[in-house]
């Protein structure tokens, strides 16, 4: 039961009331999550985050700063986020949720199938943190691994480089069901040679994944990626699903069905109601195949 | 705590507690629009509010976060009882049914078009894509959107929003406005949860944790020691009397297999004990204190380990019968714990085999059937348990009156609740009333008695008032939910198609208690059979006891399962003889004057009565439909992963049960020559109000607005079956018309005194006259004449409503899908429903009907099913888990049609709607995969994985 909120005006009063408090202290962004009924433990005391202004998008050289407070439709709406990461934020499907859902709330509910994360972090995101020991940066990755108590204040997303191409995609039963894979991969590319490639998987297990053997794999073949050829397939529904990434002197990009089985060879599946293992384990090869052409067909510099 | 922000327009500052939600504090202030339906999931958004111009969920806010800013509710839109421009174009557009939903969507639109005065289909997807609307079918409020964007620019815009018919007819056929529509737009008082008063016991209940086993001892004394119960309720301390919780006439053909609450569990969820306290959290408490002792039995959870050799008993009681006892009858070996079982005539169970109800029945001779065929075919085809998951979840509100109980109720099937309570109590059906209250969304789940006789006997026991509510989780586990079934079909033919026998053997899943174990089985062959000229037909219905969750009616009755079963198997068999399915379809089809033989072998626990087919439109629905998705063009991606196909499927239903149901209906005529109409009808949304409205205004002569209504009100209206079979319509809106017929002629006998003309010079002229050839006189002259001193008296008229003759409803579905090989998606690209209603009485109502009832199938044919564990633990129970279709799942182009015929049985020749619109989906989607990728799924849901299993791509 909730016998306190605390509403702060500065970041060093959310962190003194946090070292304050005792029992089940939790600090209240938007609250999509921690006010559902499937929250848990249920938190005794509240330190609700509005007042610290925290909702600021700001560009500069380095890139982009989202507060932690700006909300997924903020997102959306901000003319300065990149298109990768408005689409990753508009798979929250419900925009109720995106309304009141905030960015660092997201992230420090860190759910598995959460389609935003995948995204940031192919994206090389890091996170600004307060805490009783001054500012610091650190990457998502690491945060996500370990979030600590700080407090997360700011999201950075680097400038996207000119050869870096983004692609993210995600599987779901129905529209508002939860992901049942959610993928985004990165590539960077230079002369057309692909140098870089990170693959982040979320849905098919209990954590999320990076496929760093499927990436070691496929930049050992040094291949290179052909013009931009996507099928134009929005008439039937449907998203395009067969791409074509060509070779470079002799060293070929596996093909879709290769790619899949590497994938899916490389995943950690726990099966649910949702799906198998051998289901979670397939389709994920093919939505990584799927995002991982795209990305090799998208603009550079942005995603697709 | 204390909060200052401005709800509405106005400021306010109000005490809260640190943890309230937003949700449960504006109730707390009277303001009732803001509803909930997922238990603060934020999957529903019925509880949508507008905070500083941004739609959220107030479920999912605590009051701090409202501190300092703009709360809007509907209840802001609505100046002096005007609409607003978007509350009127939902009513116009005919997307209020059940209303349970309608103040968030209004409130979602307001809020788009605020931000986009021209907003496109994608943009009303964004704005409605977190607001769960289970009646409608969504695809109608793209024209409400469109209608309210276009009078914000031109104020008196207007545009026909549904297509109207009856030349002759005023306002039957046309589009009018739903007469309960402004009320539930307006977010105004309508529900059961409205009427609960200060000082009110609030009811939870412990629900077992075990799919089968037998309470060994239960102690409840913590709970009742505890400060604040007012009563805990167990087996021990309960009515010893049997019933059947089946909202069916009496006597019903459900056994009387449960008390209040039994020695036994048979389903995970079943009632343990029921605690009545002076709030919500002090009952919910005192249910933790209830220490129980289990003696856990294994449980059968399908009908295959139902009727396995050996199997456990989910009944192993003693059965009596009040007629028609076998003589064999043997209750030996029956457990004194699990009670006993009382049929009211046999319905050929066998509890000793977990048999429930059997029949079997047929026409002609089915051998010499399969004899003269060319080729035989036969496959089987499973359905899994789908839930209703009506917005809102099963209510009720009991209190006394002197010495009478009142029942507050969303039910459709008031008069039984009434017969049924009165049972249970041991009291006469006048000390209870009965008061139907605006139900948001029924679909079948409310047609039983599911909460409402635990409260009423809590109510009966303390004298006190009592709300009962389910939360999301009961509605899944201890409401209703439709059979699964496995069903054997086997088809005889000719080379060219033409059917020589049809076999159904159905063997179906009623869970741990029997109500309609006997006639939603039978209806999956009784709406599916009659659609097939056929000499030689034969089917078996075997109904099995398990400990699944209860399962009982959900609109379509057991047609949706039998209508999947055998029109698959229709286009297996042309597609196996490689015939064109549409060509098979028609070659078979019923037809108009067609006689149904087979229909006097399926009666409801009865002698049935065959039937001549009195109105059919399955020709023009072929035809237009064929045309429309281009049969027999193939279509084809560009991309090589995506399969194109199309199917097709013919559908039919009932419109209520002749020779069963009964309806009545009183007109009475005010002072002022307005009317009061009384019906029975039970009106879930739907438009019945609306309905049967209109056959009075339209039969009198008289304005809409000159006939109120009171409706489905065991005091104060007259007796009715309710609403289910489909019987609205024609039942309900047939009795209002004889009552109308019965005040016309009325009217005229008196005017004819008054003209001194002969009655059969006069006639009826709108609006509210009666002419002669000498002069006429209005109404409210007509009322002065005979309410005088000198005149007969007040003239009001009751009539009531049974024939003997049936109005089948036809349709035809058309889909074209888009299968993808790769992830084994199944993407419907078209879908066409078009249906014969006879006269669309309310045209745009009957369109959100057949739209609502399509998108509920496509759910269960693609996503939607209920998932239990080996122990019988239902895991997906919640709307976002077990996956509910919202409006970003329609299909890309959906269009339903109506296609007119006058039946000449049902009222102005209408006929029922609703139910048979839950037909088509499965069989049709499944033709279609078929015809992308030549796999046919014989189980629903389709999901990607079992597309993918039958593609070869994975390992079955």
């Amino acid at each position: 039961m909730i016998t306190n909120i605390f509403r702060p005006q500065s970041v060093a009063e959310a962190l003194g009331l946090k070292n304050d408090l005792k029992g089940s202290v939790f600090y209240l962004a938007g609250g999509t999550e921690i006010n559902s009924k499937d929250f848990y433990p249920q938190p005794d005391q509240l330190i609700f985050l509005e007042g610290l202004g925290l909702n600021q998008i700001q560009q500069d050289n380095e890139g982009l700063t989202i507060g932690a407070h700006c909300t997924m439709q903020q997102l959306i709406d901000d003319t300065k986020t990149p298109d990768f990461i408005k689409q990753a934020a508009a798979q929250i499907i419900n925009r109720n949720i995106r309304n009141a859902a905030t960015l660092g709330g997201h992230l420090v509910c860190n759910k598995p199938y959460s389609d935003i994360i995948p995204t940031l972090l192919v994206a090389g995101a890091s996170v600004e943190i307060e805490g009783p020991q001054g500012t610091k940066v650190v990457l998502l990755s690491d945060f996500l691994q370990a979030p600590g108590t700080d407090l997360l204040v700011a999201v950075k997303i680097p400038q996207v480089k000119a050869d870096r191409r983004v692609s993210c995609l995600n599987y779901r039963c129905s529209a508002n069901d939860l992901s049942l894979i959610t993928t985004a991969v990165s590539v960077v590319c230079q002369d057309r040679v692909v140098s870089e490639i990170m693959i982040i998987l979320g849905g098919v297990g209990l954590k999320r994944q990076r496929l760093l053997a499927v990436e070691n794999n496929l930049i050992s073949r040094n291949f290179k990626v052909d013009r931009a050829r996507v099928h134009s397939s929005q008439n039937e529904g449907i998203q395009p699903r067969q791409s074509q990434v060509s070779n470079l002197a002799g060293r070929v990009l596996p093909g879709v069905d290769e790619l899949q089985n590497l994938v899916s060879r490389a995943v950690e599946a726990t099966p649910d109601f949702r799906g198998s293992v051998v289901f979670k384990k397939y389709e994920a090869g093919v939505m990584v195949a799927q995002a991982l052409c795209r990305a090799c067909e998208g603009q550079a510099g942005g995603g697709s | 705590m204390k909060i200052k922000f401005k709800l509405n327009g106005m400021m306010r500052e109000w005490e809260t507690a640190p943890g309230e939600k937003v949700l449960d504090f504006l109730k707390r202030h009277s303001v009732t629009s803001v509803r909930n339906g997922c238990d603060c999931q934020g999957s529903c958004g019925a509880c949508t509010i507008v905070v500083n111009k941004k739609t959220v969920n107030a479920c999912l806010l605590l009051t701090a976060q409202i501190d300092d800013k703009e709360v809007y509710t509907v209840d802001y839109l609505a100046k002096n009882r005007q609409l607003s421009v978007v509350q009127q174009a939902f009513i116009d557009a005919g997307v209020v049914q059940c209303g349970y939903c309608s103040p968030a969507m209004i409130l979602a639109v307001t809020d788009l078009l605020s931000r986009n005065p021209s907003p496109d289909e994608r943009a009303v997807k964004d704005a409605l894509s977190g607001i769960f609307c289970r009646c409608t079918g969504y695809q109608q409020f793209f024209t409400a959107v469109s209608l309210a964007a276009k009078r914000l620019v031109t104020p008196g815009y207007t545009c026909q929003t549904a297509p109207e018919f009856r030349e002759d007819l005023r306002v039957v056929g046309k589009v009018e406005p739903k007469v309960d529509g402004p009320r539930l737009v307006r977010g105004e008082k309508a529900y059961v949860e409205d009427m609960v008063e200060s000082g009110s016991l609030y009811l939870k209940m412990l629900r077992s944790p075990h799919a089968h086993a037998y309470i060994k001892n239960i102690d409840t004394t913590d709970a009742l020691n505890m400060p604040g119960v007012a009563l805990v309720v167990t087996h021990k301390n309960c009515p010893d009397v049997y019933y059947n919780q089946a909202g069916q006439g009496f006597p019903e053909p459900s056994p009387y297999d449960r008390k209040l609450f039994g020695e036994k569990v048979r389903h995970v969820g079943d009632r343990v004990a029921a605690v009545v306290a002076e709030t919500n959290e002090i009952a919910a408490e005192a249910v933790k204190k209830i220490r129980v002792e289990y003696e856990i039995l294994k449980p059968v959870l399908s009908v295959d380990e139902a009727a396995a050799e050996g199997a456990p008993l989910v009944h192993n009681s003693v059965l009596e019968y009040v007629v028609g006892a076998p003589k064999d009858l043997d209750n030996s070996g029956a457990d004194p714990r699990d009670g006993r079982i009382i049929y009211q005539f046999p319905i050929h169970a066998h509890p000793k085999k977990n048999i429930a109800a059997s029949v079997s029945g047929g026409i002609g001779a089915i051998s010499q059937g399969f004899k003269d065929a060319d080729v035989v075919f036969e496959q089987e085809y499973q359905t899994t348990q789908i839930q209703c998951t009506p917005l809102e979840p099963h209510v009720v509100y009991t209190k006394m009156a002197g010495d009478r109980l009142i029942i507050h109720a969303s039910t459709q099937v008031p008069w039984h609740l009434r017969r049924i309570v009165a049972r249970i109590l041991g009291v006469s059906e006048n000390k209870i009333r009965v008061i139907k209250e605006r139900v948001g969304g029924g679909f079948g789940a409310k047609q039983d008695i599911v909460l409402e006789e635990v409260a009423a006997y809590c109510t009966w026991v303390t004298g006190r008032p009592v709300l009962f509510k389910f939360n999301r989780e009961e509605e899944f586990i201890a409401s209703r939910t439709r059979h699964p079934m496995k069903i054997k079909v086997k088809l005889g033919a000719k080379k060219d198609g033409r059917l020589t026998a049809i076999h159904m053997h159905v063997r179906a899943n009623t869970g741990p208690y029997g109500a309609h174990c006997l006639t939603v089985p039978m209806n999956a062959c009784s709406k599916s059979l009659p659609l097939f000229l056929c000499d030689h037909v034969h089917f078996q219905v075997d109904t099995y006891y398990s400990n699944i969750p209860p399962c009982g009616a959900y609109q379509g009755y057991g047609a949706p399962q039998g209508s999947y079963a055998l029109q698959l198997a229709v286009a297996e068999l042309a597609d196996s003889l490689g015939l064109d399915h549409l060509s098979v379809l028609e070659k078979n089809r019923v037809h108009d004057g067609s006689m149904l033989e087979i229909l006097k072998c399926l009666g409801e626990g009865r002698e049935g009565v065959p039937q001549k087919v009195s109105s059919c439109g399955l020709g023009p629905a072929l035809k237009k439909g064929a045309q429309m998705i281009a049969w027999g063009h193939k279509e084809h991606s560009a991309d090589p992963d995506i399969r194109i196909g199309k199917g097709v499927t013919i559908i039919q239903q009932g419109s209520g049960l002749p020779g069963l149901d009964s309806a009545n209906a009183s007109v009475t005529l005010l002072g002022d020559g307005t009317l009061m109409l009384l019906s029975g009808g039970t009106d879930l949304g739907t438009g019945l109000d609306t309905l049967t409205t209109k056959m009075v205004a339209e039969c009198l002569c008289v304005k809409m607005e000159a006939v109120s209504l009171i409706a489905a009100d065991t005091d104060v209206t007259p007796y009715d079956d309710g609403a289910y079979a489909s019987s609205g319509t024609f039942f309900s809106g047939s009795a209002a018309l004889e009552a109308a017929k019965a005040m016309r002629q009325k009217l005229i006998e008196t005017a004819s005194l008054m003209l001194k003309e002969p009655a059969e010079t006069l006639s009826l002229v709108f609006p509210s006259q009666v002419k002669g050839q000498k002069g006429s006189v209005t109404f409210a002259e007509i009322s002065r004449f005979t309410q005088s001193g000198t005149g007969s008296g007040q003239i009001s008229v009751t009539a009531g409503f049974t024939t003997d003759k049936a109005a089948f409803p036809y349709g035809a579905h058309f889909c074209q899908v888009a299968v993808n090989t790769r992830t084994g998606e199944v993407r419907i690209q078209k879908y066409y429903a078009l249906q014969d209603c006879g006269t669309p009485i309310n045209p745009e109502l009957a369109l959100g009907q057949i739209y609502g009832g399509v998108l509920k199938t496509i759910g269960h044919s693609l996503y939607e099913e209920m998932i239990l564990d080996d122990t019988g633990h239902c895991i997906n129970a919640t709307l976002r888990d077990y996956r509910v279709p919202m409006i970003n799942d329609l299909p890309a182009d959906f269009k339903a049609e109506l296609v007119e015929t006058n039946d000449p049985f049902g009222p102005y020749g209408g006929k029922s709607v609703s139910e048979i619109s839950c037909n088509g989906a499965a069989p049709v989607i499944a033709s279609a995969i078929h015809d992308a990728v030549g796999v046919w799924i014989r189980s629903w849901p389709f999901s990607a994985e079992k597309v993918l299993k039958a593609l070869g791509k994975i390992e079955v």
